[in-house]
């Protein structure tokens, strides 16, 4: 048996369970381990699209207009497909600019604007009601249905009971109890509902089971199955045409009316909203939710036709209201735990749109509307309360409250009248006005506020006349005139056939009209309107959101100066301190500390925190009424962009080449360091040349004036002097060829003639050609050159010059008397090693590379003289590099000097 | 998601739009009833049940491929524990040039 006690008390012990889930998931929120953080619990909670509508009023639909039903499913089936693109954007959207509500989307595209945030709220408070009403009339008419338990009649309308016993009007007071506890425990600036989503997913998977054991109880308890059951229908001929189209009201027009509408109200109902873009965790989820989701439908409509058959074979017509099946039947199946069940399923699917419903809304009113108008007028007491977190928590409480009472008053003055789905739509044809605004707003830059607010105003305008009036003229508010014959007569303004636009169904029409005002609205107030800087940067960014950002735009419309101290105690105000100041130590831990002074950086960040607990528009208000500045013109916001950008390129640029320069001149500064020491090598070999030119010079000139003036010298020593001034002048043409020989190498002009040589016999040569100056210095000459000729190709006088340069070198660098050089040639693998070695006093390490450059000259450690003319290893480098081959020195201090030269074979040496 | 997915998901949206409208609803509605269900109902239920099959397999097919690259920027909510912004996320305010 099914008392009211039992009903009351498993309803409230179902809600109960819903609080402990909710309860738990906001704790594991709380430590971070989020429970609806997976793609299941995200796609049931989008289930909350399927309400107290879908679980009594398909089947009602269904049982008078056969596939009518359908196209409210179908809609968010073909809009899941599109889900990855659209729903996306918009989440990614959402995260970025912190969003709270739908209004707080629409005002934040469209350059966060109050107005346009508090209009959205308004067309959704009136456009929700209905739908918030149908969910209040389902609780109560199921509650009295199934109180009459086994008797299966039903109860007389509620609206002629005074309302203290009217018992929709208790079912309200409890869901306001239920929606306060559950949705305004605390403020929470991201505004999201851990736990209420939670509770919702739970309700989504209840609903659905409790639906589908009904149906399959009715298709296979009362019926022998689908078959059995069809059959019976189609002897009747009013069932069987529910199985064909005729019987859908509006025909194919109303059929794709009603698709368009419920693919919008799937997204921007705003519970819909709340769920799919503010309650998202994660964007992959919605992967998964795009075919998850219309399977949930798919499911929960299987049985819906066969319920509807079975409710209109086993109840006369007319005696059970055709919305109720679903708990009638099992009732009259004598089943009081299946209809139990049933009652409590069409409970969760009333209660989890009635909740999230309800404080989305109350959110938005209290963002949208009551603060903006409270903060703008700041009375006194407001204005000394320096922690608004509590009255922001009381006036969204009031709110919900409000929300439902309206939603009751709806239901009793005017929903009563028509079944649940004809109320529901209308909410749906509301949500579907917010379409062109955000969808449009997504893809179109240009589309301003101005546009927005046209097109918003028209189509709610337009709504209002077409569907909301006439509903309350059928319920008897406004006579019944208005809707047969047109306002004052005019037949042209006739609400169901605007124009004499007669021929579609009264949904297809408003759908038509309102989204023609509110398209063409947004469409031409954008091209005509002139959007201000912000309107600008918030279309940009929600356009781009996926492209990278270079730069955020929107920091640099404050550029005024505040104290961080002032910011500090702004935010503390909405969102407590201790909240507050946790948000200010992470920026500091984030940017490494704050400054005073804060900049356009910091006073973002806190506007984004406020937005998340008061919204965007109000936010912005806040946030300027303490940052003392202007507000940038549109021309300069995209002036500094532009700038910006381009700077960033430029300075690129820049540092590239000023690399590249960095490179450039570390090399020139090399070059010229080495052209000023050949510079300083240059001065010092002209000095050394004059000078080695002078002295010769100056004693020929000496020797010859003697010899002029004194002609009677005897002949001894005119001889004498004659050898002097003939040795000086074969020094003096020495010198002046190996400079000459130098340039000749250095331009290349010189003329080589290769051919085999006899690289010993050409030593020997070179050796005798110089025995002269060892006998002069009396240096002792040890030759080491083996007993075979060595034959290599090259130029014979060239390479001799070589040897004489290294021995005379040698020979120079001796002491005299006890000056020894040895003379060696041997082989290696590949090359002839010619060594020249001295016991002079050797070449530093630093002077080994040195000597072979022109012009140097190593400096007698005694003298400080120079003994060469410093081109006579430079020339035999290069002729020693011609022939393939290499020079180079090996000493150390005070030991001697050995001169390599090491040339390359032709053939083998011979083995000896 | 790759461009390919994208055309396919584009064309399932037409497809599902084409099929469950007039005219093509209007060639189904028969009295005729196929396993004893009546053809209008059994046609609609079947070509729901082939979108959601048609996008499963459109939705994994591409799931495979690899999940887009573009990740949303590290939310300054305070619930989260904040965590060190990602080097590709720049659109965030971390980023901004100074």
């Amino acid at each position: 048996m099914l008392g009211d006690g039992v009903i009351i008390a498993s309803a409230l012990a179902y809600m109960g369970a819903l609080f402990g889930i909710a309860y738990y998931g906001d704790q594991r929120a709380d430590v971070g381990r989020s429970i609806i953080a997976n793609p299941y619990i995200y796609t049931l909670s989008l289930a909350i699209y399927c309400t107290a509508w879908t679980f009594y009023g398909s089947v009602g639909l269904a049982a008078t207009s056969g596939v009518d039903y359908l196209p409210v499913y179908l809609g968010p089936t073909l809009m899941a497909i599109l889900l990855w693109f659209v729903l996306r954007r918009i989440v990614r959207i959402a995260k970025v600019h912190r969003i709270t509500t739908i209004a707080d989307f629409v005002a934040s595209r469209y350059g966060k604007s109050g107005l346009l945030a508090g209009m959205v709220t308004v067309i959704v408070v009136f456009g929700i009601l209905p739908y918030i009403s149908i969910q209040l009339k389902a609780i109560a008419t199921s509650f009295s249905l199934l109180r009459q338990y086994p008797m299966v009649t039903m109860a007389t309308a509620s609206a002629q009971q005074p309302f203290w016993t009217d018992t929709t009007f208790f079912v309200a007071l409890v869901l306001i109890v239920f929606a306060i506890l559950f949705g305004t425990r605390h403020i929470d600036n991201t505004e999201r509902h851990e736990g209420m989503v939670a509770a919702v997913a739970f309700e989504s998977l209840f609903k659905l089971v409790a639906f589908v054991l009904v149906g399959v109880v009715v298709t296979f308890v009362t019926f022998d199955g689908p078959a059995d059951l069809f059959k019976q229908a189609a002897t009747q001929p009013e069932l069987a045409a529910l199985m064909r189209f005729d019987v859908v009201p509006g025909g194919y027009g109303g059929w794709l009316s009603l698709t368009f509408l419920s693919m919008m109200a799937f997204l921007f109902l705003p519970r819909q909203f709340q769920v799919l873009v503010i309650e998202n965790v994660d964007e992959t989820h919605i992967r998964k939710a795009i075919w998850l989701f219309p399977l949930y439908l798919f499911a929960i409509n299987l049985f819906v036709l066969p319920i509807a058959l079975g409710g209109r074979l086993v109840f006369d017509q007319g005696s059970v209201d055709a919305d109720m099946y679903v708990l009638a039947l099992p009732m009259a199946e004598q089943m009081p735990s299946l209809a139990l069940l049933a009652f409590l399923g069409g409970l969760s699917a009333a209660i989890s749109m009635i909740l999230f419903e309800t404080v989305t809304l109350s959110t938005m009113v209290c963002n949208d509307v009551v603060m903006p108008i409270l903060l703008r007028a700041n009375p006194p007491w407001l204005a000394s309360r320096s922690d608004l977190s509590g009255l922001l928590l009381s006036i969204r409480r009031v709110g919900i409250a409000a929300l439902i009472l309206l939603g009751y008053l709806y239901f009793r003055f005017i929903g009563e009248s028509y079944a649940l789905v004809t109320s529901g739509l209308i909410s749906f044809a509301a949500a579907a006005q917010f379409a062109p605004p955000i969808l449009i707003g997504l893809y179109w830059k240009r589309a301003n506020r101005l546009g927005a607010l046209v097109g918003l105003s028209g189509g709610f305008l337009v709504w209002t006349y077409t569907l909301l009036l006439p509903a309350m003229a059928r319920s008897g508010w406004i006579a019944t005139g208005f809707v047969e014959q047109g306002p004052f007569g005019l037949e042209l303004l006739k609400p169901y056939a605007l124009f004499g636009l007669s021929e579609m169904d009264p949904y297809m029409h408003a759908v038509f009209w309102s989204m023609l005002v509110n398209i063409s609205g947004l469409v031409f107030g954008s091209i005509l309107g002139r959007p201000d800087a912000i309107e600008q940067v918030q279309g940009s960014q929600f356009v781009n959101v996926f492209e990278r950002e270079r730069h955020d735009g929107d920091s640099l419309l404050w550029r005024g100066m505040v104290e961080t101290t002032d910011l500090y105690e702004l935010l503390a105000r909405f969102l407590g301190p201790q909240r507050a100041s946790d948000a200010f130590d992470r920026y500091a831990r984030d940017y490494h500390n704050y400054p005073l002074q804060a900049d356009s950086r910091l006073i973002h960040y806190t506007e984004r925190l406020l937005a998340g607990a008061i919204g965007a528009a109000s936010a912005r208000v806040m946030i300027s009424s303490i940052v003392m500045g202007e507000v940038l013109s549109i021309e300069e916001v995209m002036t500094i962009l532009d700038e910006s950008t381009q700077v960033i390129e430029y300075s690129r640029r820049l540092e590239q080449q000023s690399r590249e320069l960095e490179a450039a001149s570390v090399e020139l500064r090399e070059a010229n360091n080495r052209l000023r020491k050949l510079d300083q090598l240059k001065d010092e070999f002209i000095s050394t040349v004059t000078h080695e030119l002078r002295t010769p010079l100056t004693s020929i000139r000496a020797f010859s004036e003697i010899l002029l003036t004194n002609p009677d010298m005897d002949v001894e020593q005119r001889t004498q002097f004659l050898g002097i001034i003939v040795k000086e002048s074969e020094r003096l043409t020495r010198l002046i060829n190996q400079v000459l020989d130098m340039a000749k190498i250095d331009s290349g002009q010189i003329e080589w003639y290769t051919e085999d040589i006899d690289l010993r016999a050409l030593i020997e040569d070179a050796v005798a050609a110089t025995s002269q100056l060892f006998r002069d210095n009396a240096v002792t000459l040890h030759q080491e050159l083996g007993h075979q000729p060595v034959t290599i190709r090259g130029d014979h006088d060239r390479l001799t010059q070589v040897v004489i340069n290294l021995l005379s070198n040698a020979v120079k660098f001796c002491p005299e008397q006890t000056g020894e050089i040895i003379i060696r040639l041997r082989p290696t693998l590949t090359h002839w090693r010619l060594e020249v070695n001295d016991n002079g006093p050797g070449i530093a390490h630093d002077q080994h590379k040195l000597v072979f450059e022109k012009f140097h000259q190593v400096s007698d450690s005694h003298s400080g003289k120079p003994k060469g003319t410093g081109l006579g290893l430079p020339i035999s480098q290069k002729i020693v590099e011609h022939h393939r081959g290499r020079i180079w020195v090996e000493s150390e201090p005070g030991q001697g000097a050995v001169f390599i030269v090491e040339l390359p074979m032709v053939e083998p040496p011979d083995p000896v | 998601m790759r461009q390919q997915s994208r055309e396919y998901i584009v064309i399932l949206f037409i497809v599902g739009v084409l099929a469950l409208n007039y005219p093509i609803v209007e060639l189904f509605d028969r009295s005729w009833m196929p396993f004893g269900v009546p053809l209008l109902y059994f046609y609609l239920y079947v070509v729901w049940l082939a979108l959601i099959i048609l996008l499963i397999l459109v939705v994994q097919h591409s799931e495979i491929i690899g999940a887009d690259p573009s990740q949303p920027p590290p939310d300054p909510a305070p619930r989260q524990p904040v965590l060190p912004a990602k080097p590709e996320a720049e659109a965030s305010d971390s980023a901004e040039p100074h």
